[in-house]
């Protein structure tokens, strides 16, 4: 019998949804050279099974209610083989923000909807991912994004990126320079004379790459010869 | 031979003589001598020269003399801890705390520790989160009571294997799961669990009248390796018998249970192997 060639499917490498408005809900992945078919499986986070989907294109669109939910995949390859499943992954569908009404009577600028969080995927990513954190752009809203780091097993967090500001932007890429440990952005929607009350936070892992480890043997080498 | 007469007199006058007579006595049975002077002085030079550590002499002083304390090689069973998990990202407290701990362990548990550690948290292995990594690295090393080098070369075989194309090809957390179950179990093995793992699976997955699914094949292997060195070769052999020569099967699950029956009795409490007493 021949071995079936399984194909994983990370789901780290994924880059999450496109679109959380109105309870529906985009998810792209990357396309995964072979694959025929992707099975999708969506439970809720508490681990009831939800529903499978079959898509043959790499992205799935689908409606659910506000909630956490968690998602899985695997894929078909043309002989009819299927791959593992990928591990599962959080998937947060965000209630919809309220859009206020301007009204003449009201002279101070309407608030702006908060910054609303389309796409996170950032757990586990070695020194060389190229992370990227989306939001959806909102007009007329300036987003002041700051960065903290803590090392594994450490106590305190030091912030490292102190509230840049980004016009007209929507995502920020993590820098492939970041050094191991643990990392926390903290996201700010902001117009004139107003704050979003609540910042989005969301925290991060970057490891160490492989030949950052290879490279403490060289350097006991050079301590000890 | 007056030649080489000549070269063993040279080589006796290049070491000082008080120092063979210190090399030739043996310390008191369960002890060892050491030679603390120059881990000392490894030991403050290495804490020194390394940047990160912002040190002053008062500070120094007594962390070399705790490193010197574990011996012979102690300030390079520091070095190799302390740097690793630096480099690897944990805090400095932490990062001293630990290497500390391993001067007085043997250079195994510490390259154990070492060899484990990329395994289970580099991203392209196991993956696993930086806390789970940590602790399952120092409880298969420094804090392991059996053989740490055949542990850690049982663990790193087992890895590879379970995520390789050519091997298990499974996914990080299921060959997590499948590592550590095996591994329980590698004292019970000459060279560790995995050769036999390897022939097993071969076995089960891939023998035309068994051929199992991974998942199933992987469901029965602890149940055979928790029996030791003789229950896959039981296990092998009364497949075979049971599907050649022997009493023929009702079906390939009746095969199995049998199989697993006579291989589950391949290791007995003494007692019972002797029978019962007369």
């Amino acid at each position: 019998m021949t071995r079936l060639a399984l194909l994983l499917l990370c789901w780290g490498e994924l880059v999450l949804a496109a679109s959380t408005s109105q309870r529906s809900v985009e998810v792209e992945w990357q396309v995964e050279p072979g694959a025929v078919k992707y099975i999708v499986e969506v439970r809720y986070e508490k681990g009831k099974f939800l529903k499978t989907f079959t898509s043959s294109d790499p992205r799935l669109r689908f409606r659910a209610p506000v909630g956490k939910y968690e998602i899985r995949a695997r894929i078909e390859i043309a002989s009819g083989d299927i791959g593992p499943w990928s591990e599962w992954n959080a998937l947060e569908v965000p209630p919809e923000a309220p859009i206020a009404k301007e009204t003449p009577k009201v002279a101070e600028p309407a608030p702006a909807k908060p910054p609303q969080l389309a796409a996170i995927q950032m757990t586990d990513l070695d020194a060389q991912a190229k992370g990227e954190f989306r939001w959806e752009i909102s007009a007329e809203v300036t987003y002041k994004l700051s960065l903290d780091y803590k090392p594994f097993l450490g106590e305190q967090w030091t912030m490292i990126q102190k509230e840049q500001v980004l016009e007209e932007s929507k995502s920020w890429k993590v820098s492939a320079a970041l050094p191991p440990g643990e990392y926390r952005w903290t996201l700010l929607a902001e117009r004139p004379g107003w704050t979003s009350p609540a910042p989005v936070v969301r925290e991060f892992v970057v490891k160490p790459s492989e030949p950052q480890l290879t490279a403490v043997d060289k350097e006991l080498e050079a301590i000890f010869k | 031979m007056e030649l080489l007469n000549a070269v063993a007199i040279l080589l006796a006058m290049t070491v000082p003589a008080h120092a063979q007579t210190r090399a030739a006595f043996q310390a008191p049975a369960g002890q060892k001598f050491c030679q603390t002077s120059t881990e000392f002085k490894k030991a403050v030079q290495f804490l020194r020269a390394e940047k990160d550590l912002v040190l002053t002499d008062s500070q120094v002083t007594p962390l070399a003399v705790e490193i010197a304390q574990g011996c012979d090689g102690a300030v390079e069973r520091f070095a190799k801890v302390y740097l690793l998990l630096k480099r690897s990202g944990v805090d400095q407290v932490h990062s001293l705390k630990t290497a500390m701990s391993f001067t007085h362990h043997p250079s195994s548990q510490v390259d154990g520790f070492l060899a484990i550690f990329k395994k289970v948290f580099l991203a392209n292995y196991l993956n696993l989160d930086f806390a789970n990594a940590f602790r399952l690295s120092l409880e298969m090393s420094r804090d392991y009571r059996g053989d740490p080098k055949k542990l850690a070369d049982d663990f790193v075989a087992l890895v590879d294997f379970c995520l390789a194309d050519k091997g298990l090809a499974l996914d990080f957390k299921s060959c997590a799961e499948v590592t550590l179950a095996m591994v329980r179990y590698t004292d019970l093995f000459p060279q560790g669990v995995f050769p036999e793992f390897k022939k097993l699976f071969a076995y089960l997955r891939f023998d035309k009248r068994t051929g199992l699914t991974t998942g199933d094949a992987l469901k029965i292997a602890p149940r055979i390796f928790a029996k030791g060195a003789m229950a896959a070769d039981n296990f092998i052999e009364t497949m075979k018998y049971l599907n050649g020569k022997g009493p023929r099967p009702a079906n390939q699950a009746a095969a199995l249970e049998t199989a697993l029956k006579v291989a589950e009795a391949s290791m007995v409490p003494l007692s019972d192997s002797e029978g019962p007493s007369q």
